[in-house]
């Protein structure tokens, strides 16, 4: 297949950052490699006509996540309504990337579906005004969701210890 | 592509902040290096593409610059069986596999799929087809497809 190169390319480049990605937005590891997993087969189908493939596949991603977890949701809404117990499986992210980093992004995790997702594309390096392009925002969303999360981030990182208080002044 | 750049962030604490986030980040991105192997990722993806161009098409993609509101279940209640018609390549690939015999492990494997994201699918399956065992699911599969 033409373009088979640049999408092999694109997937080594890619793949940990992308994994990662999703990872913010809510996902265990293995939700996540599931969701990217998804997303690159639909790149693949549509290679030669994705003109920016970090963005199309992150996108894919993060929509492939959220409507997993959408599903999730409503099974295990099902379930408690039909007297079930459910024990949510540990997602193994301390066992991955160690306590502190699971922590802060356990933090991430934690913030408003929107605020998580776009802190995560700005750790990926996404300008504000990129991120209101991707998400079809008013910039100014994008600046005041991000500006929400950083301080929640910040309050967060006090009571998980990991912010002096002292520094504040 | 680069990292989150200064002024994007303005603020007394955004250094600390950053340094702190990004401490994070680059130490889960060197661990998520280790665990990941993108010659199965890509396995995957080339995978879902052969069974794409002899099956149905998909829409999904077609949406992924869309908005971001969460779509609902699947409505494919026109005709009893609609949803076999509207099966992606990879629900059909694994049913595929369970009609010819495999058990729900084998057929995850073989789709290069988790057993829980297989379990999954096959769950959303019998909802879709309105049945309660996977055996009724295969069944009307078999006698439809």
């Amino acid at each position: 297949m033409a373009g088979d190169d640049g999408f092999e390319k694109f997937v080594h480049a890619s793949l940990t950052r992308l994994t990662l990605h999703v990872v913010k937005l809510g996902a265990s590891v293995d939700e996540a490699k599931d969701a990217v997993s998804e997303a690159l087969a639909d790149a693949w189908h549509h290679w030669e006509t994705i003109s920016s493939p970090d963005r199309w596949v992150r996108l894919a991603a993060a929509r492939a996540y959220f409507r997993s977890a959408h599903r999730d949701r409503e099974q295990l809404s099902r379930a408690l309504q039909g007297g079930m117990t459910v024990d949510r499986a540990p997602d193994g992210l301390e066992d991955v990337c160690g306590e502190e980093a699971a922590t802060v992004l356990r933090l991430i995790q934690q913030l408003p579906r929107q605020q998580r997702h776009i802190m995560a594309l700005t750790y990926d390096g996404y300008a504000a005004s990129e991120i209101a392009q991707m998400l079809q925002l008013p910039r100014d969303t994008v600046r005041s969701h991000l500006r929400h999360a950083r301080r929640q981030l910040r309050e967060q990182l006090k009571i998980a210890g990991m912010w002096d208080d002292e520094d504040d002044a | 592509m680069t990292k989150m750049t200064r002024d994007q962030l303005p603020g007394p604490d955004s250094d600390r902040l950053d340094a702190l986030l990004h401490t994070a980040d680059e130490a889960a991105e060197a661990a998520f290096a280790q665990q990941m192997d993108p010659q199965e990722f890509l396995a995957r993806a080339r995978h879902g593409l052969v069974n794409a161009s002899k099956l149905a098409p998909r829409h999904a993609s077609a949406s992924a610059y869309g908005q971001d509101d969460l779509p609902g279940p699947r409505q494919d209640s026109t005709e009893p069986t609609e949803w076999v018609r509207r099966l992606s390549p990879m629900e059909k690939a694994l049913l595929e596999r369970l009609a010819s015999g495999s058990t729900v492990s084998a057929a995850a494997t073989a789709e290069f799929l988790s057993l829980r994201t297989a379990n999954r699918r096959i769950a959303e399956l019998r909802r879709r087809a309105g049945v309660t065992t996977t055996r009724e699911l295969v069944g009307i599969y078999r006698a439809r497809r």
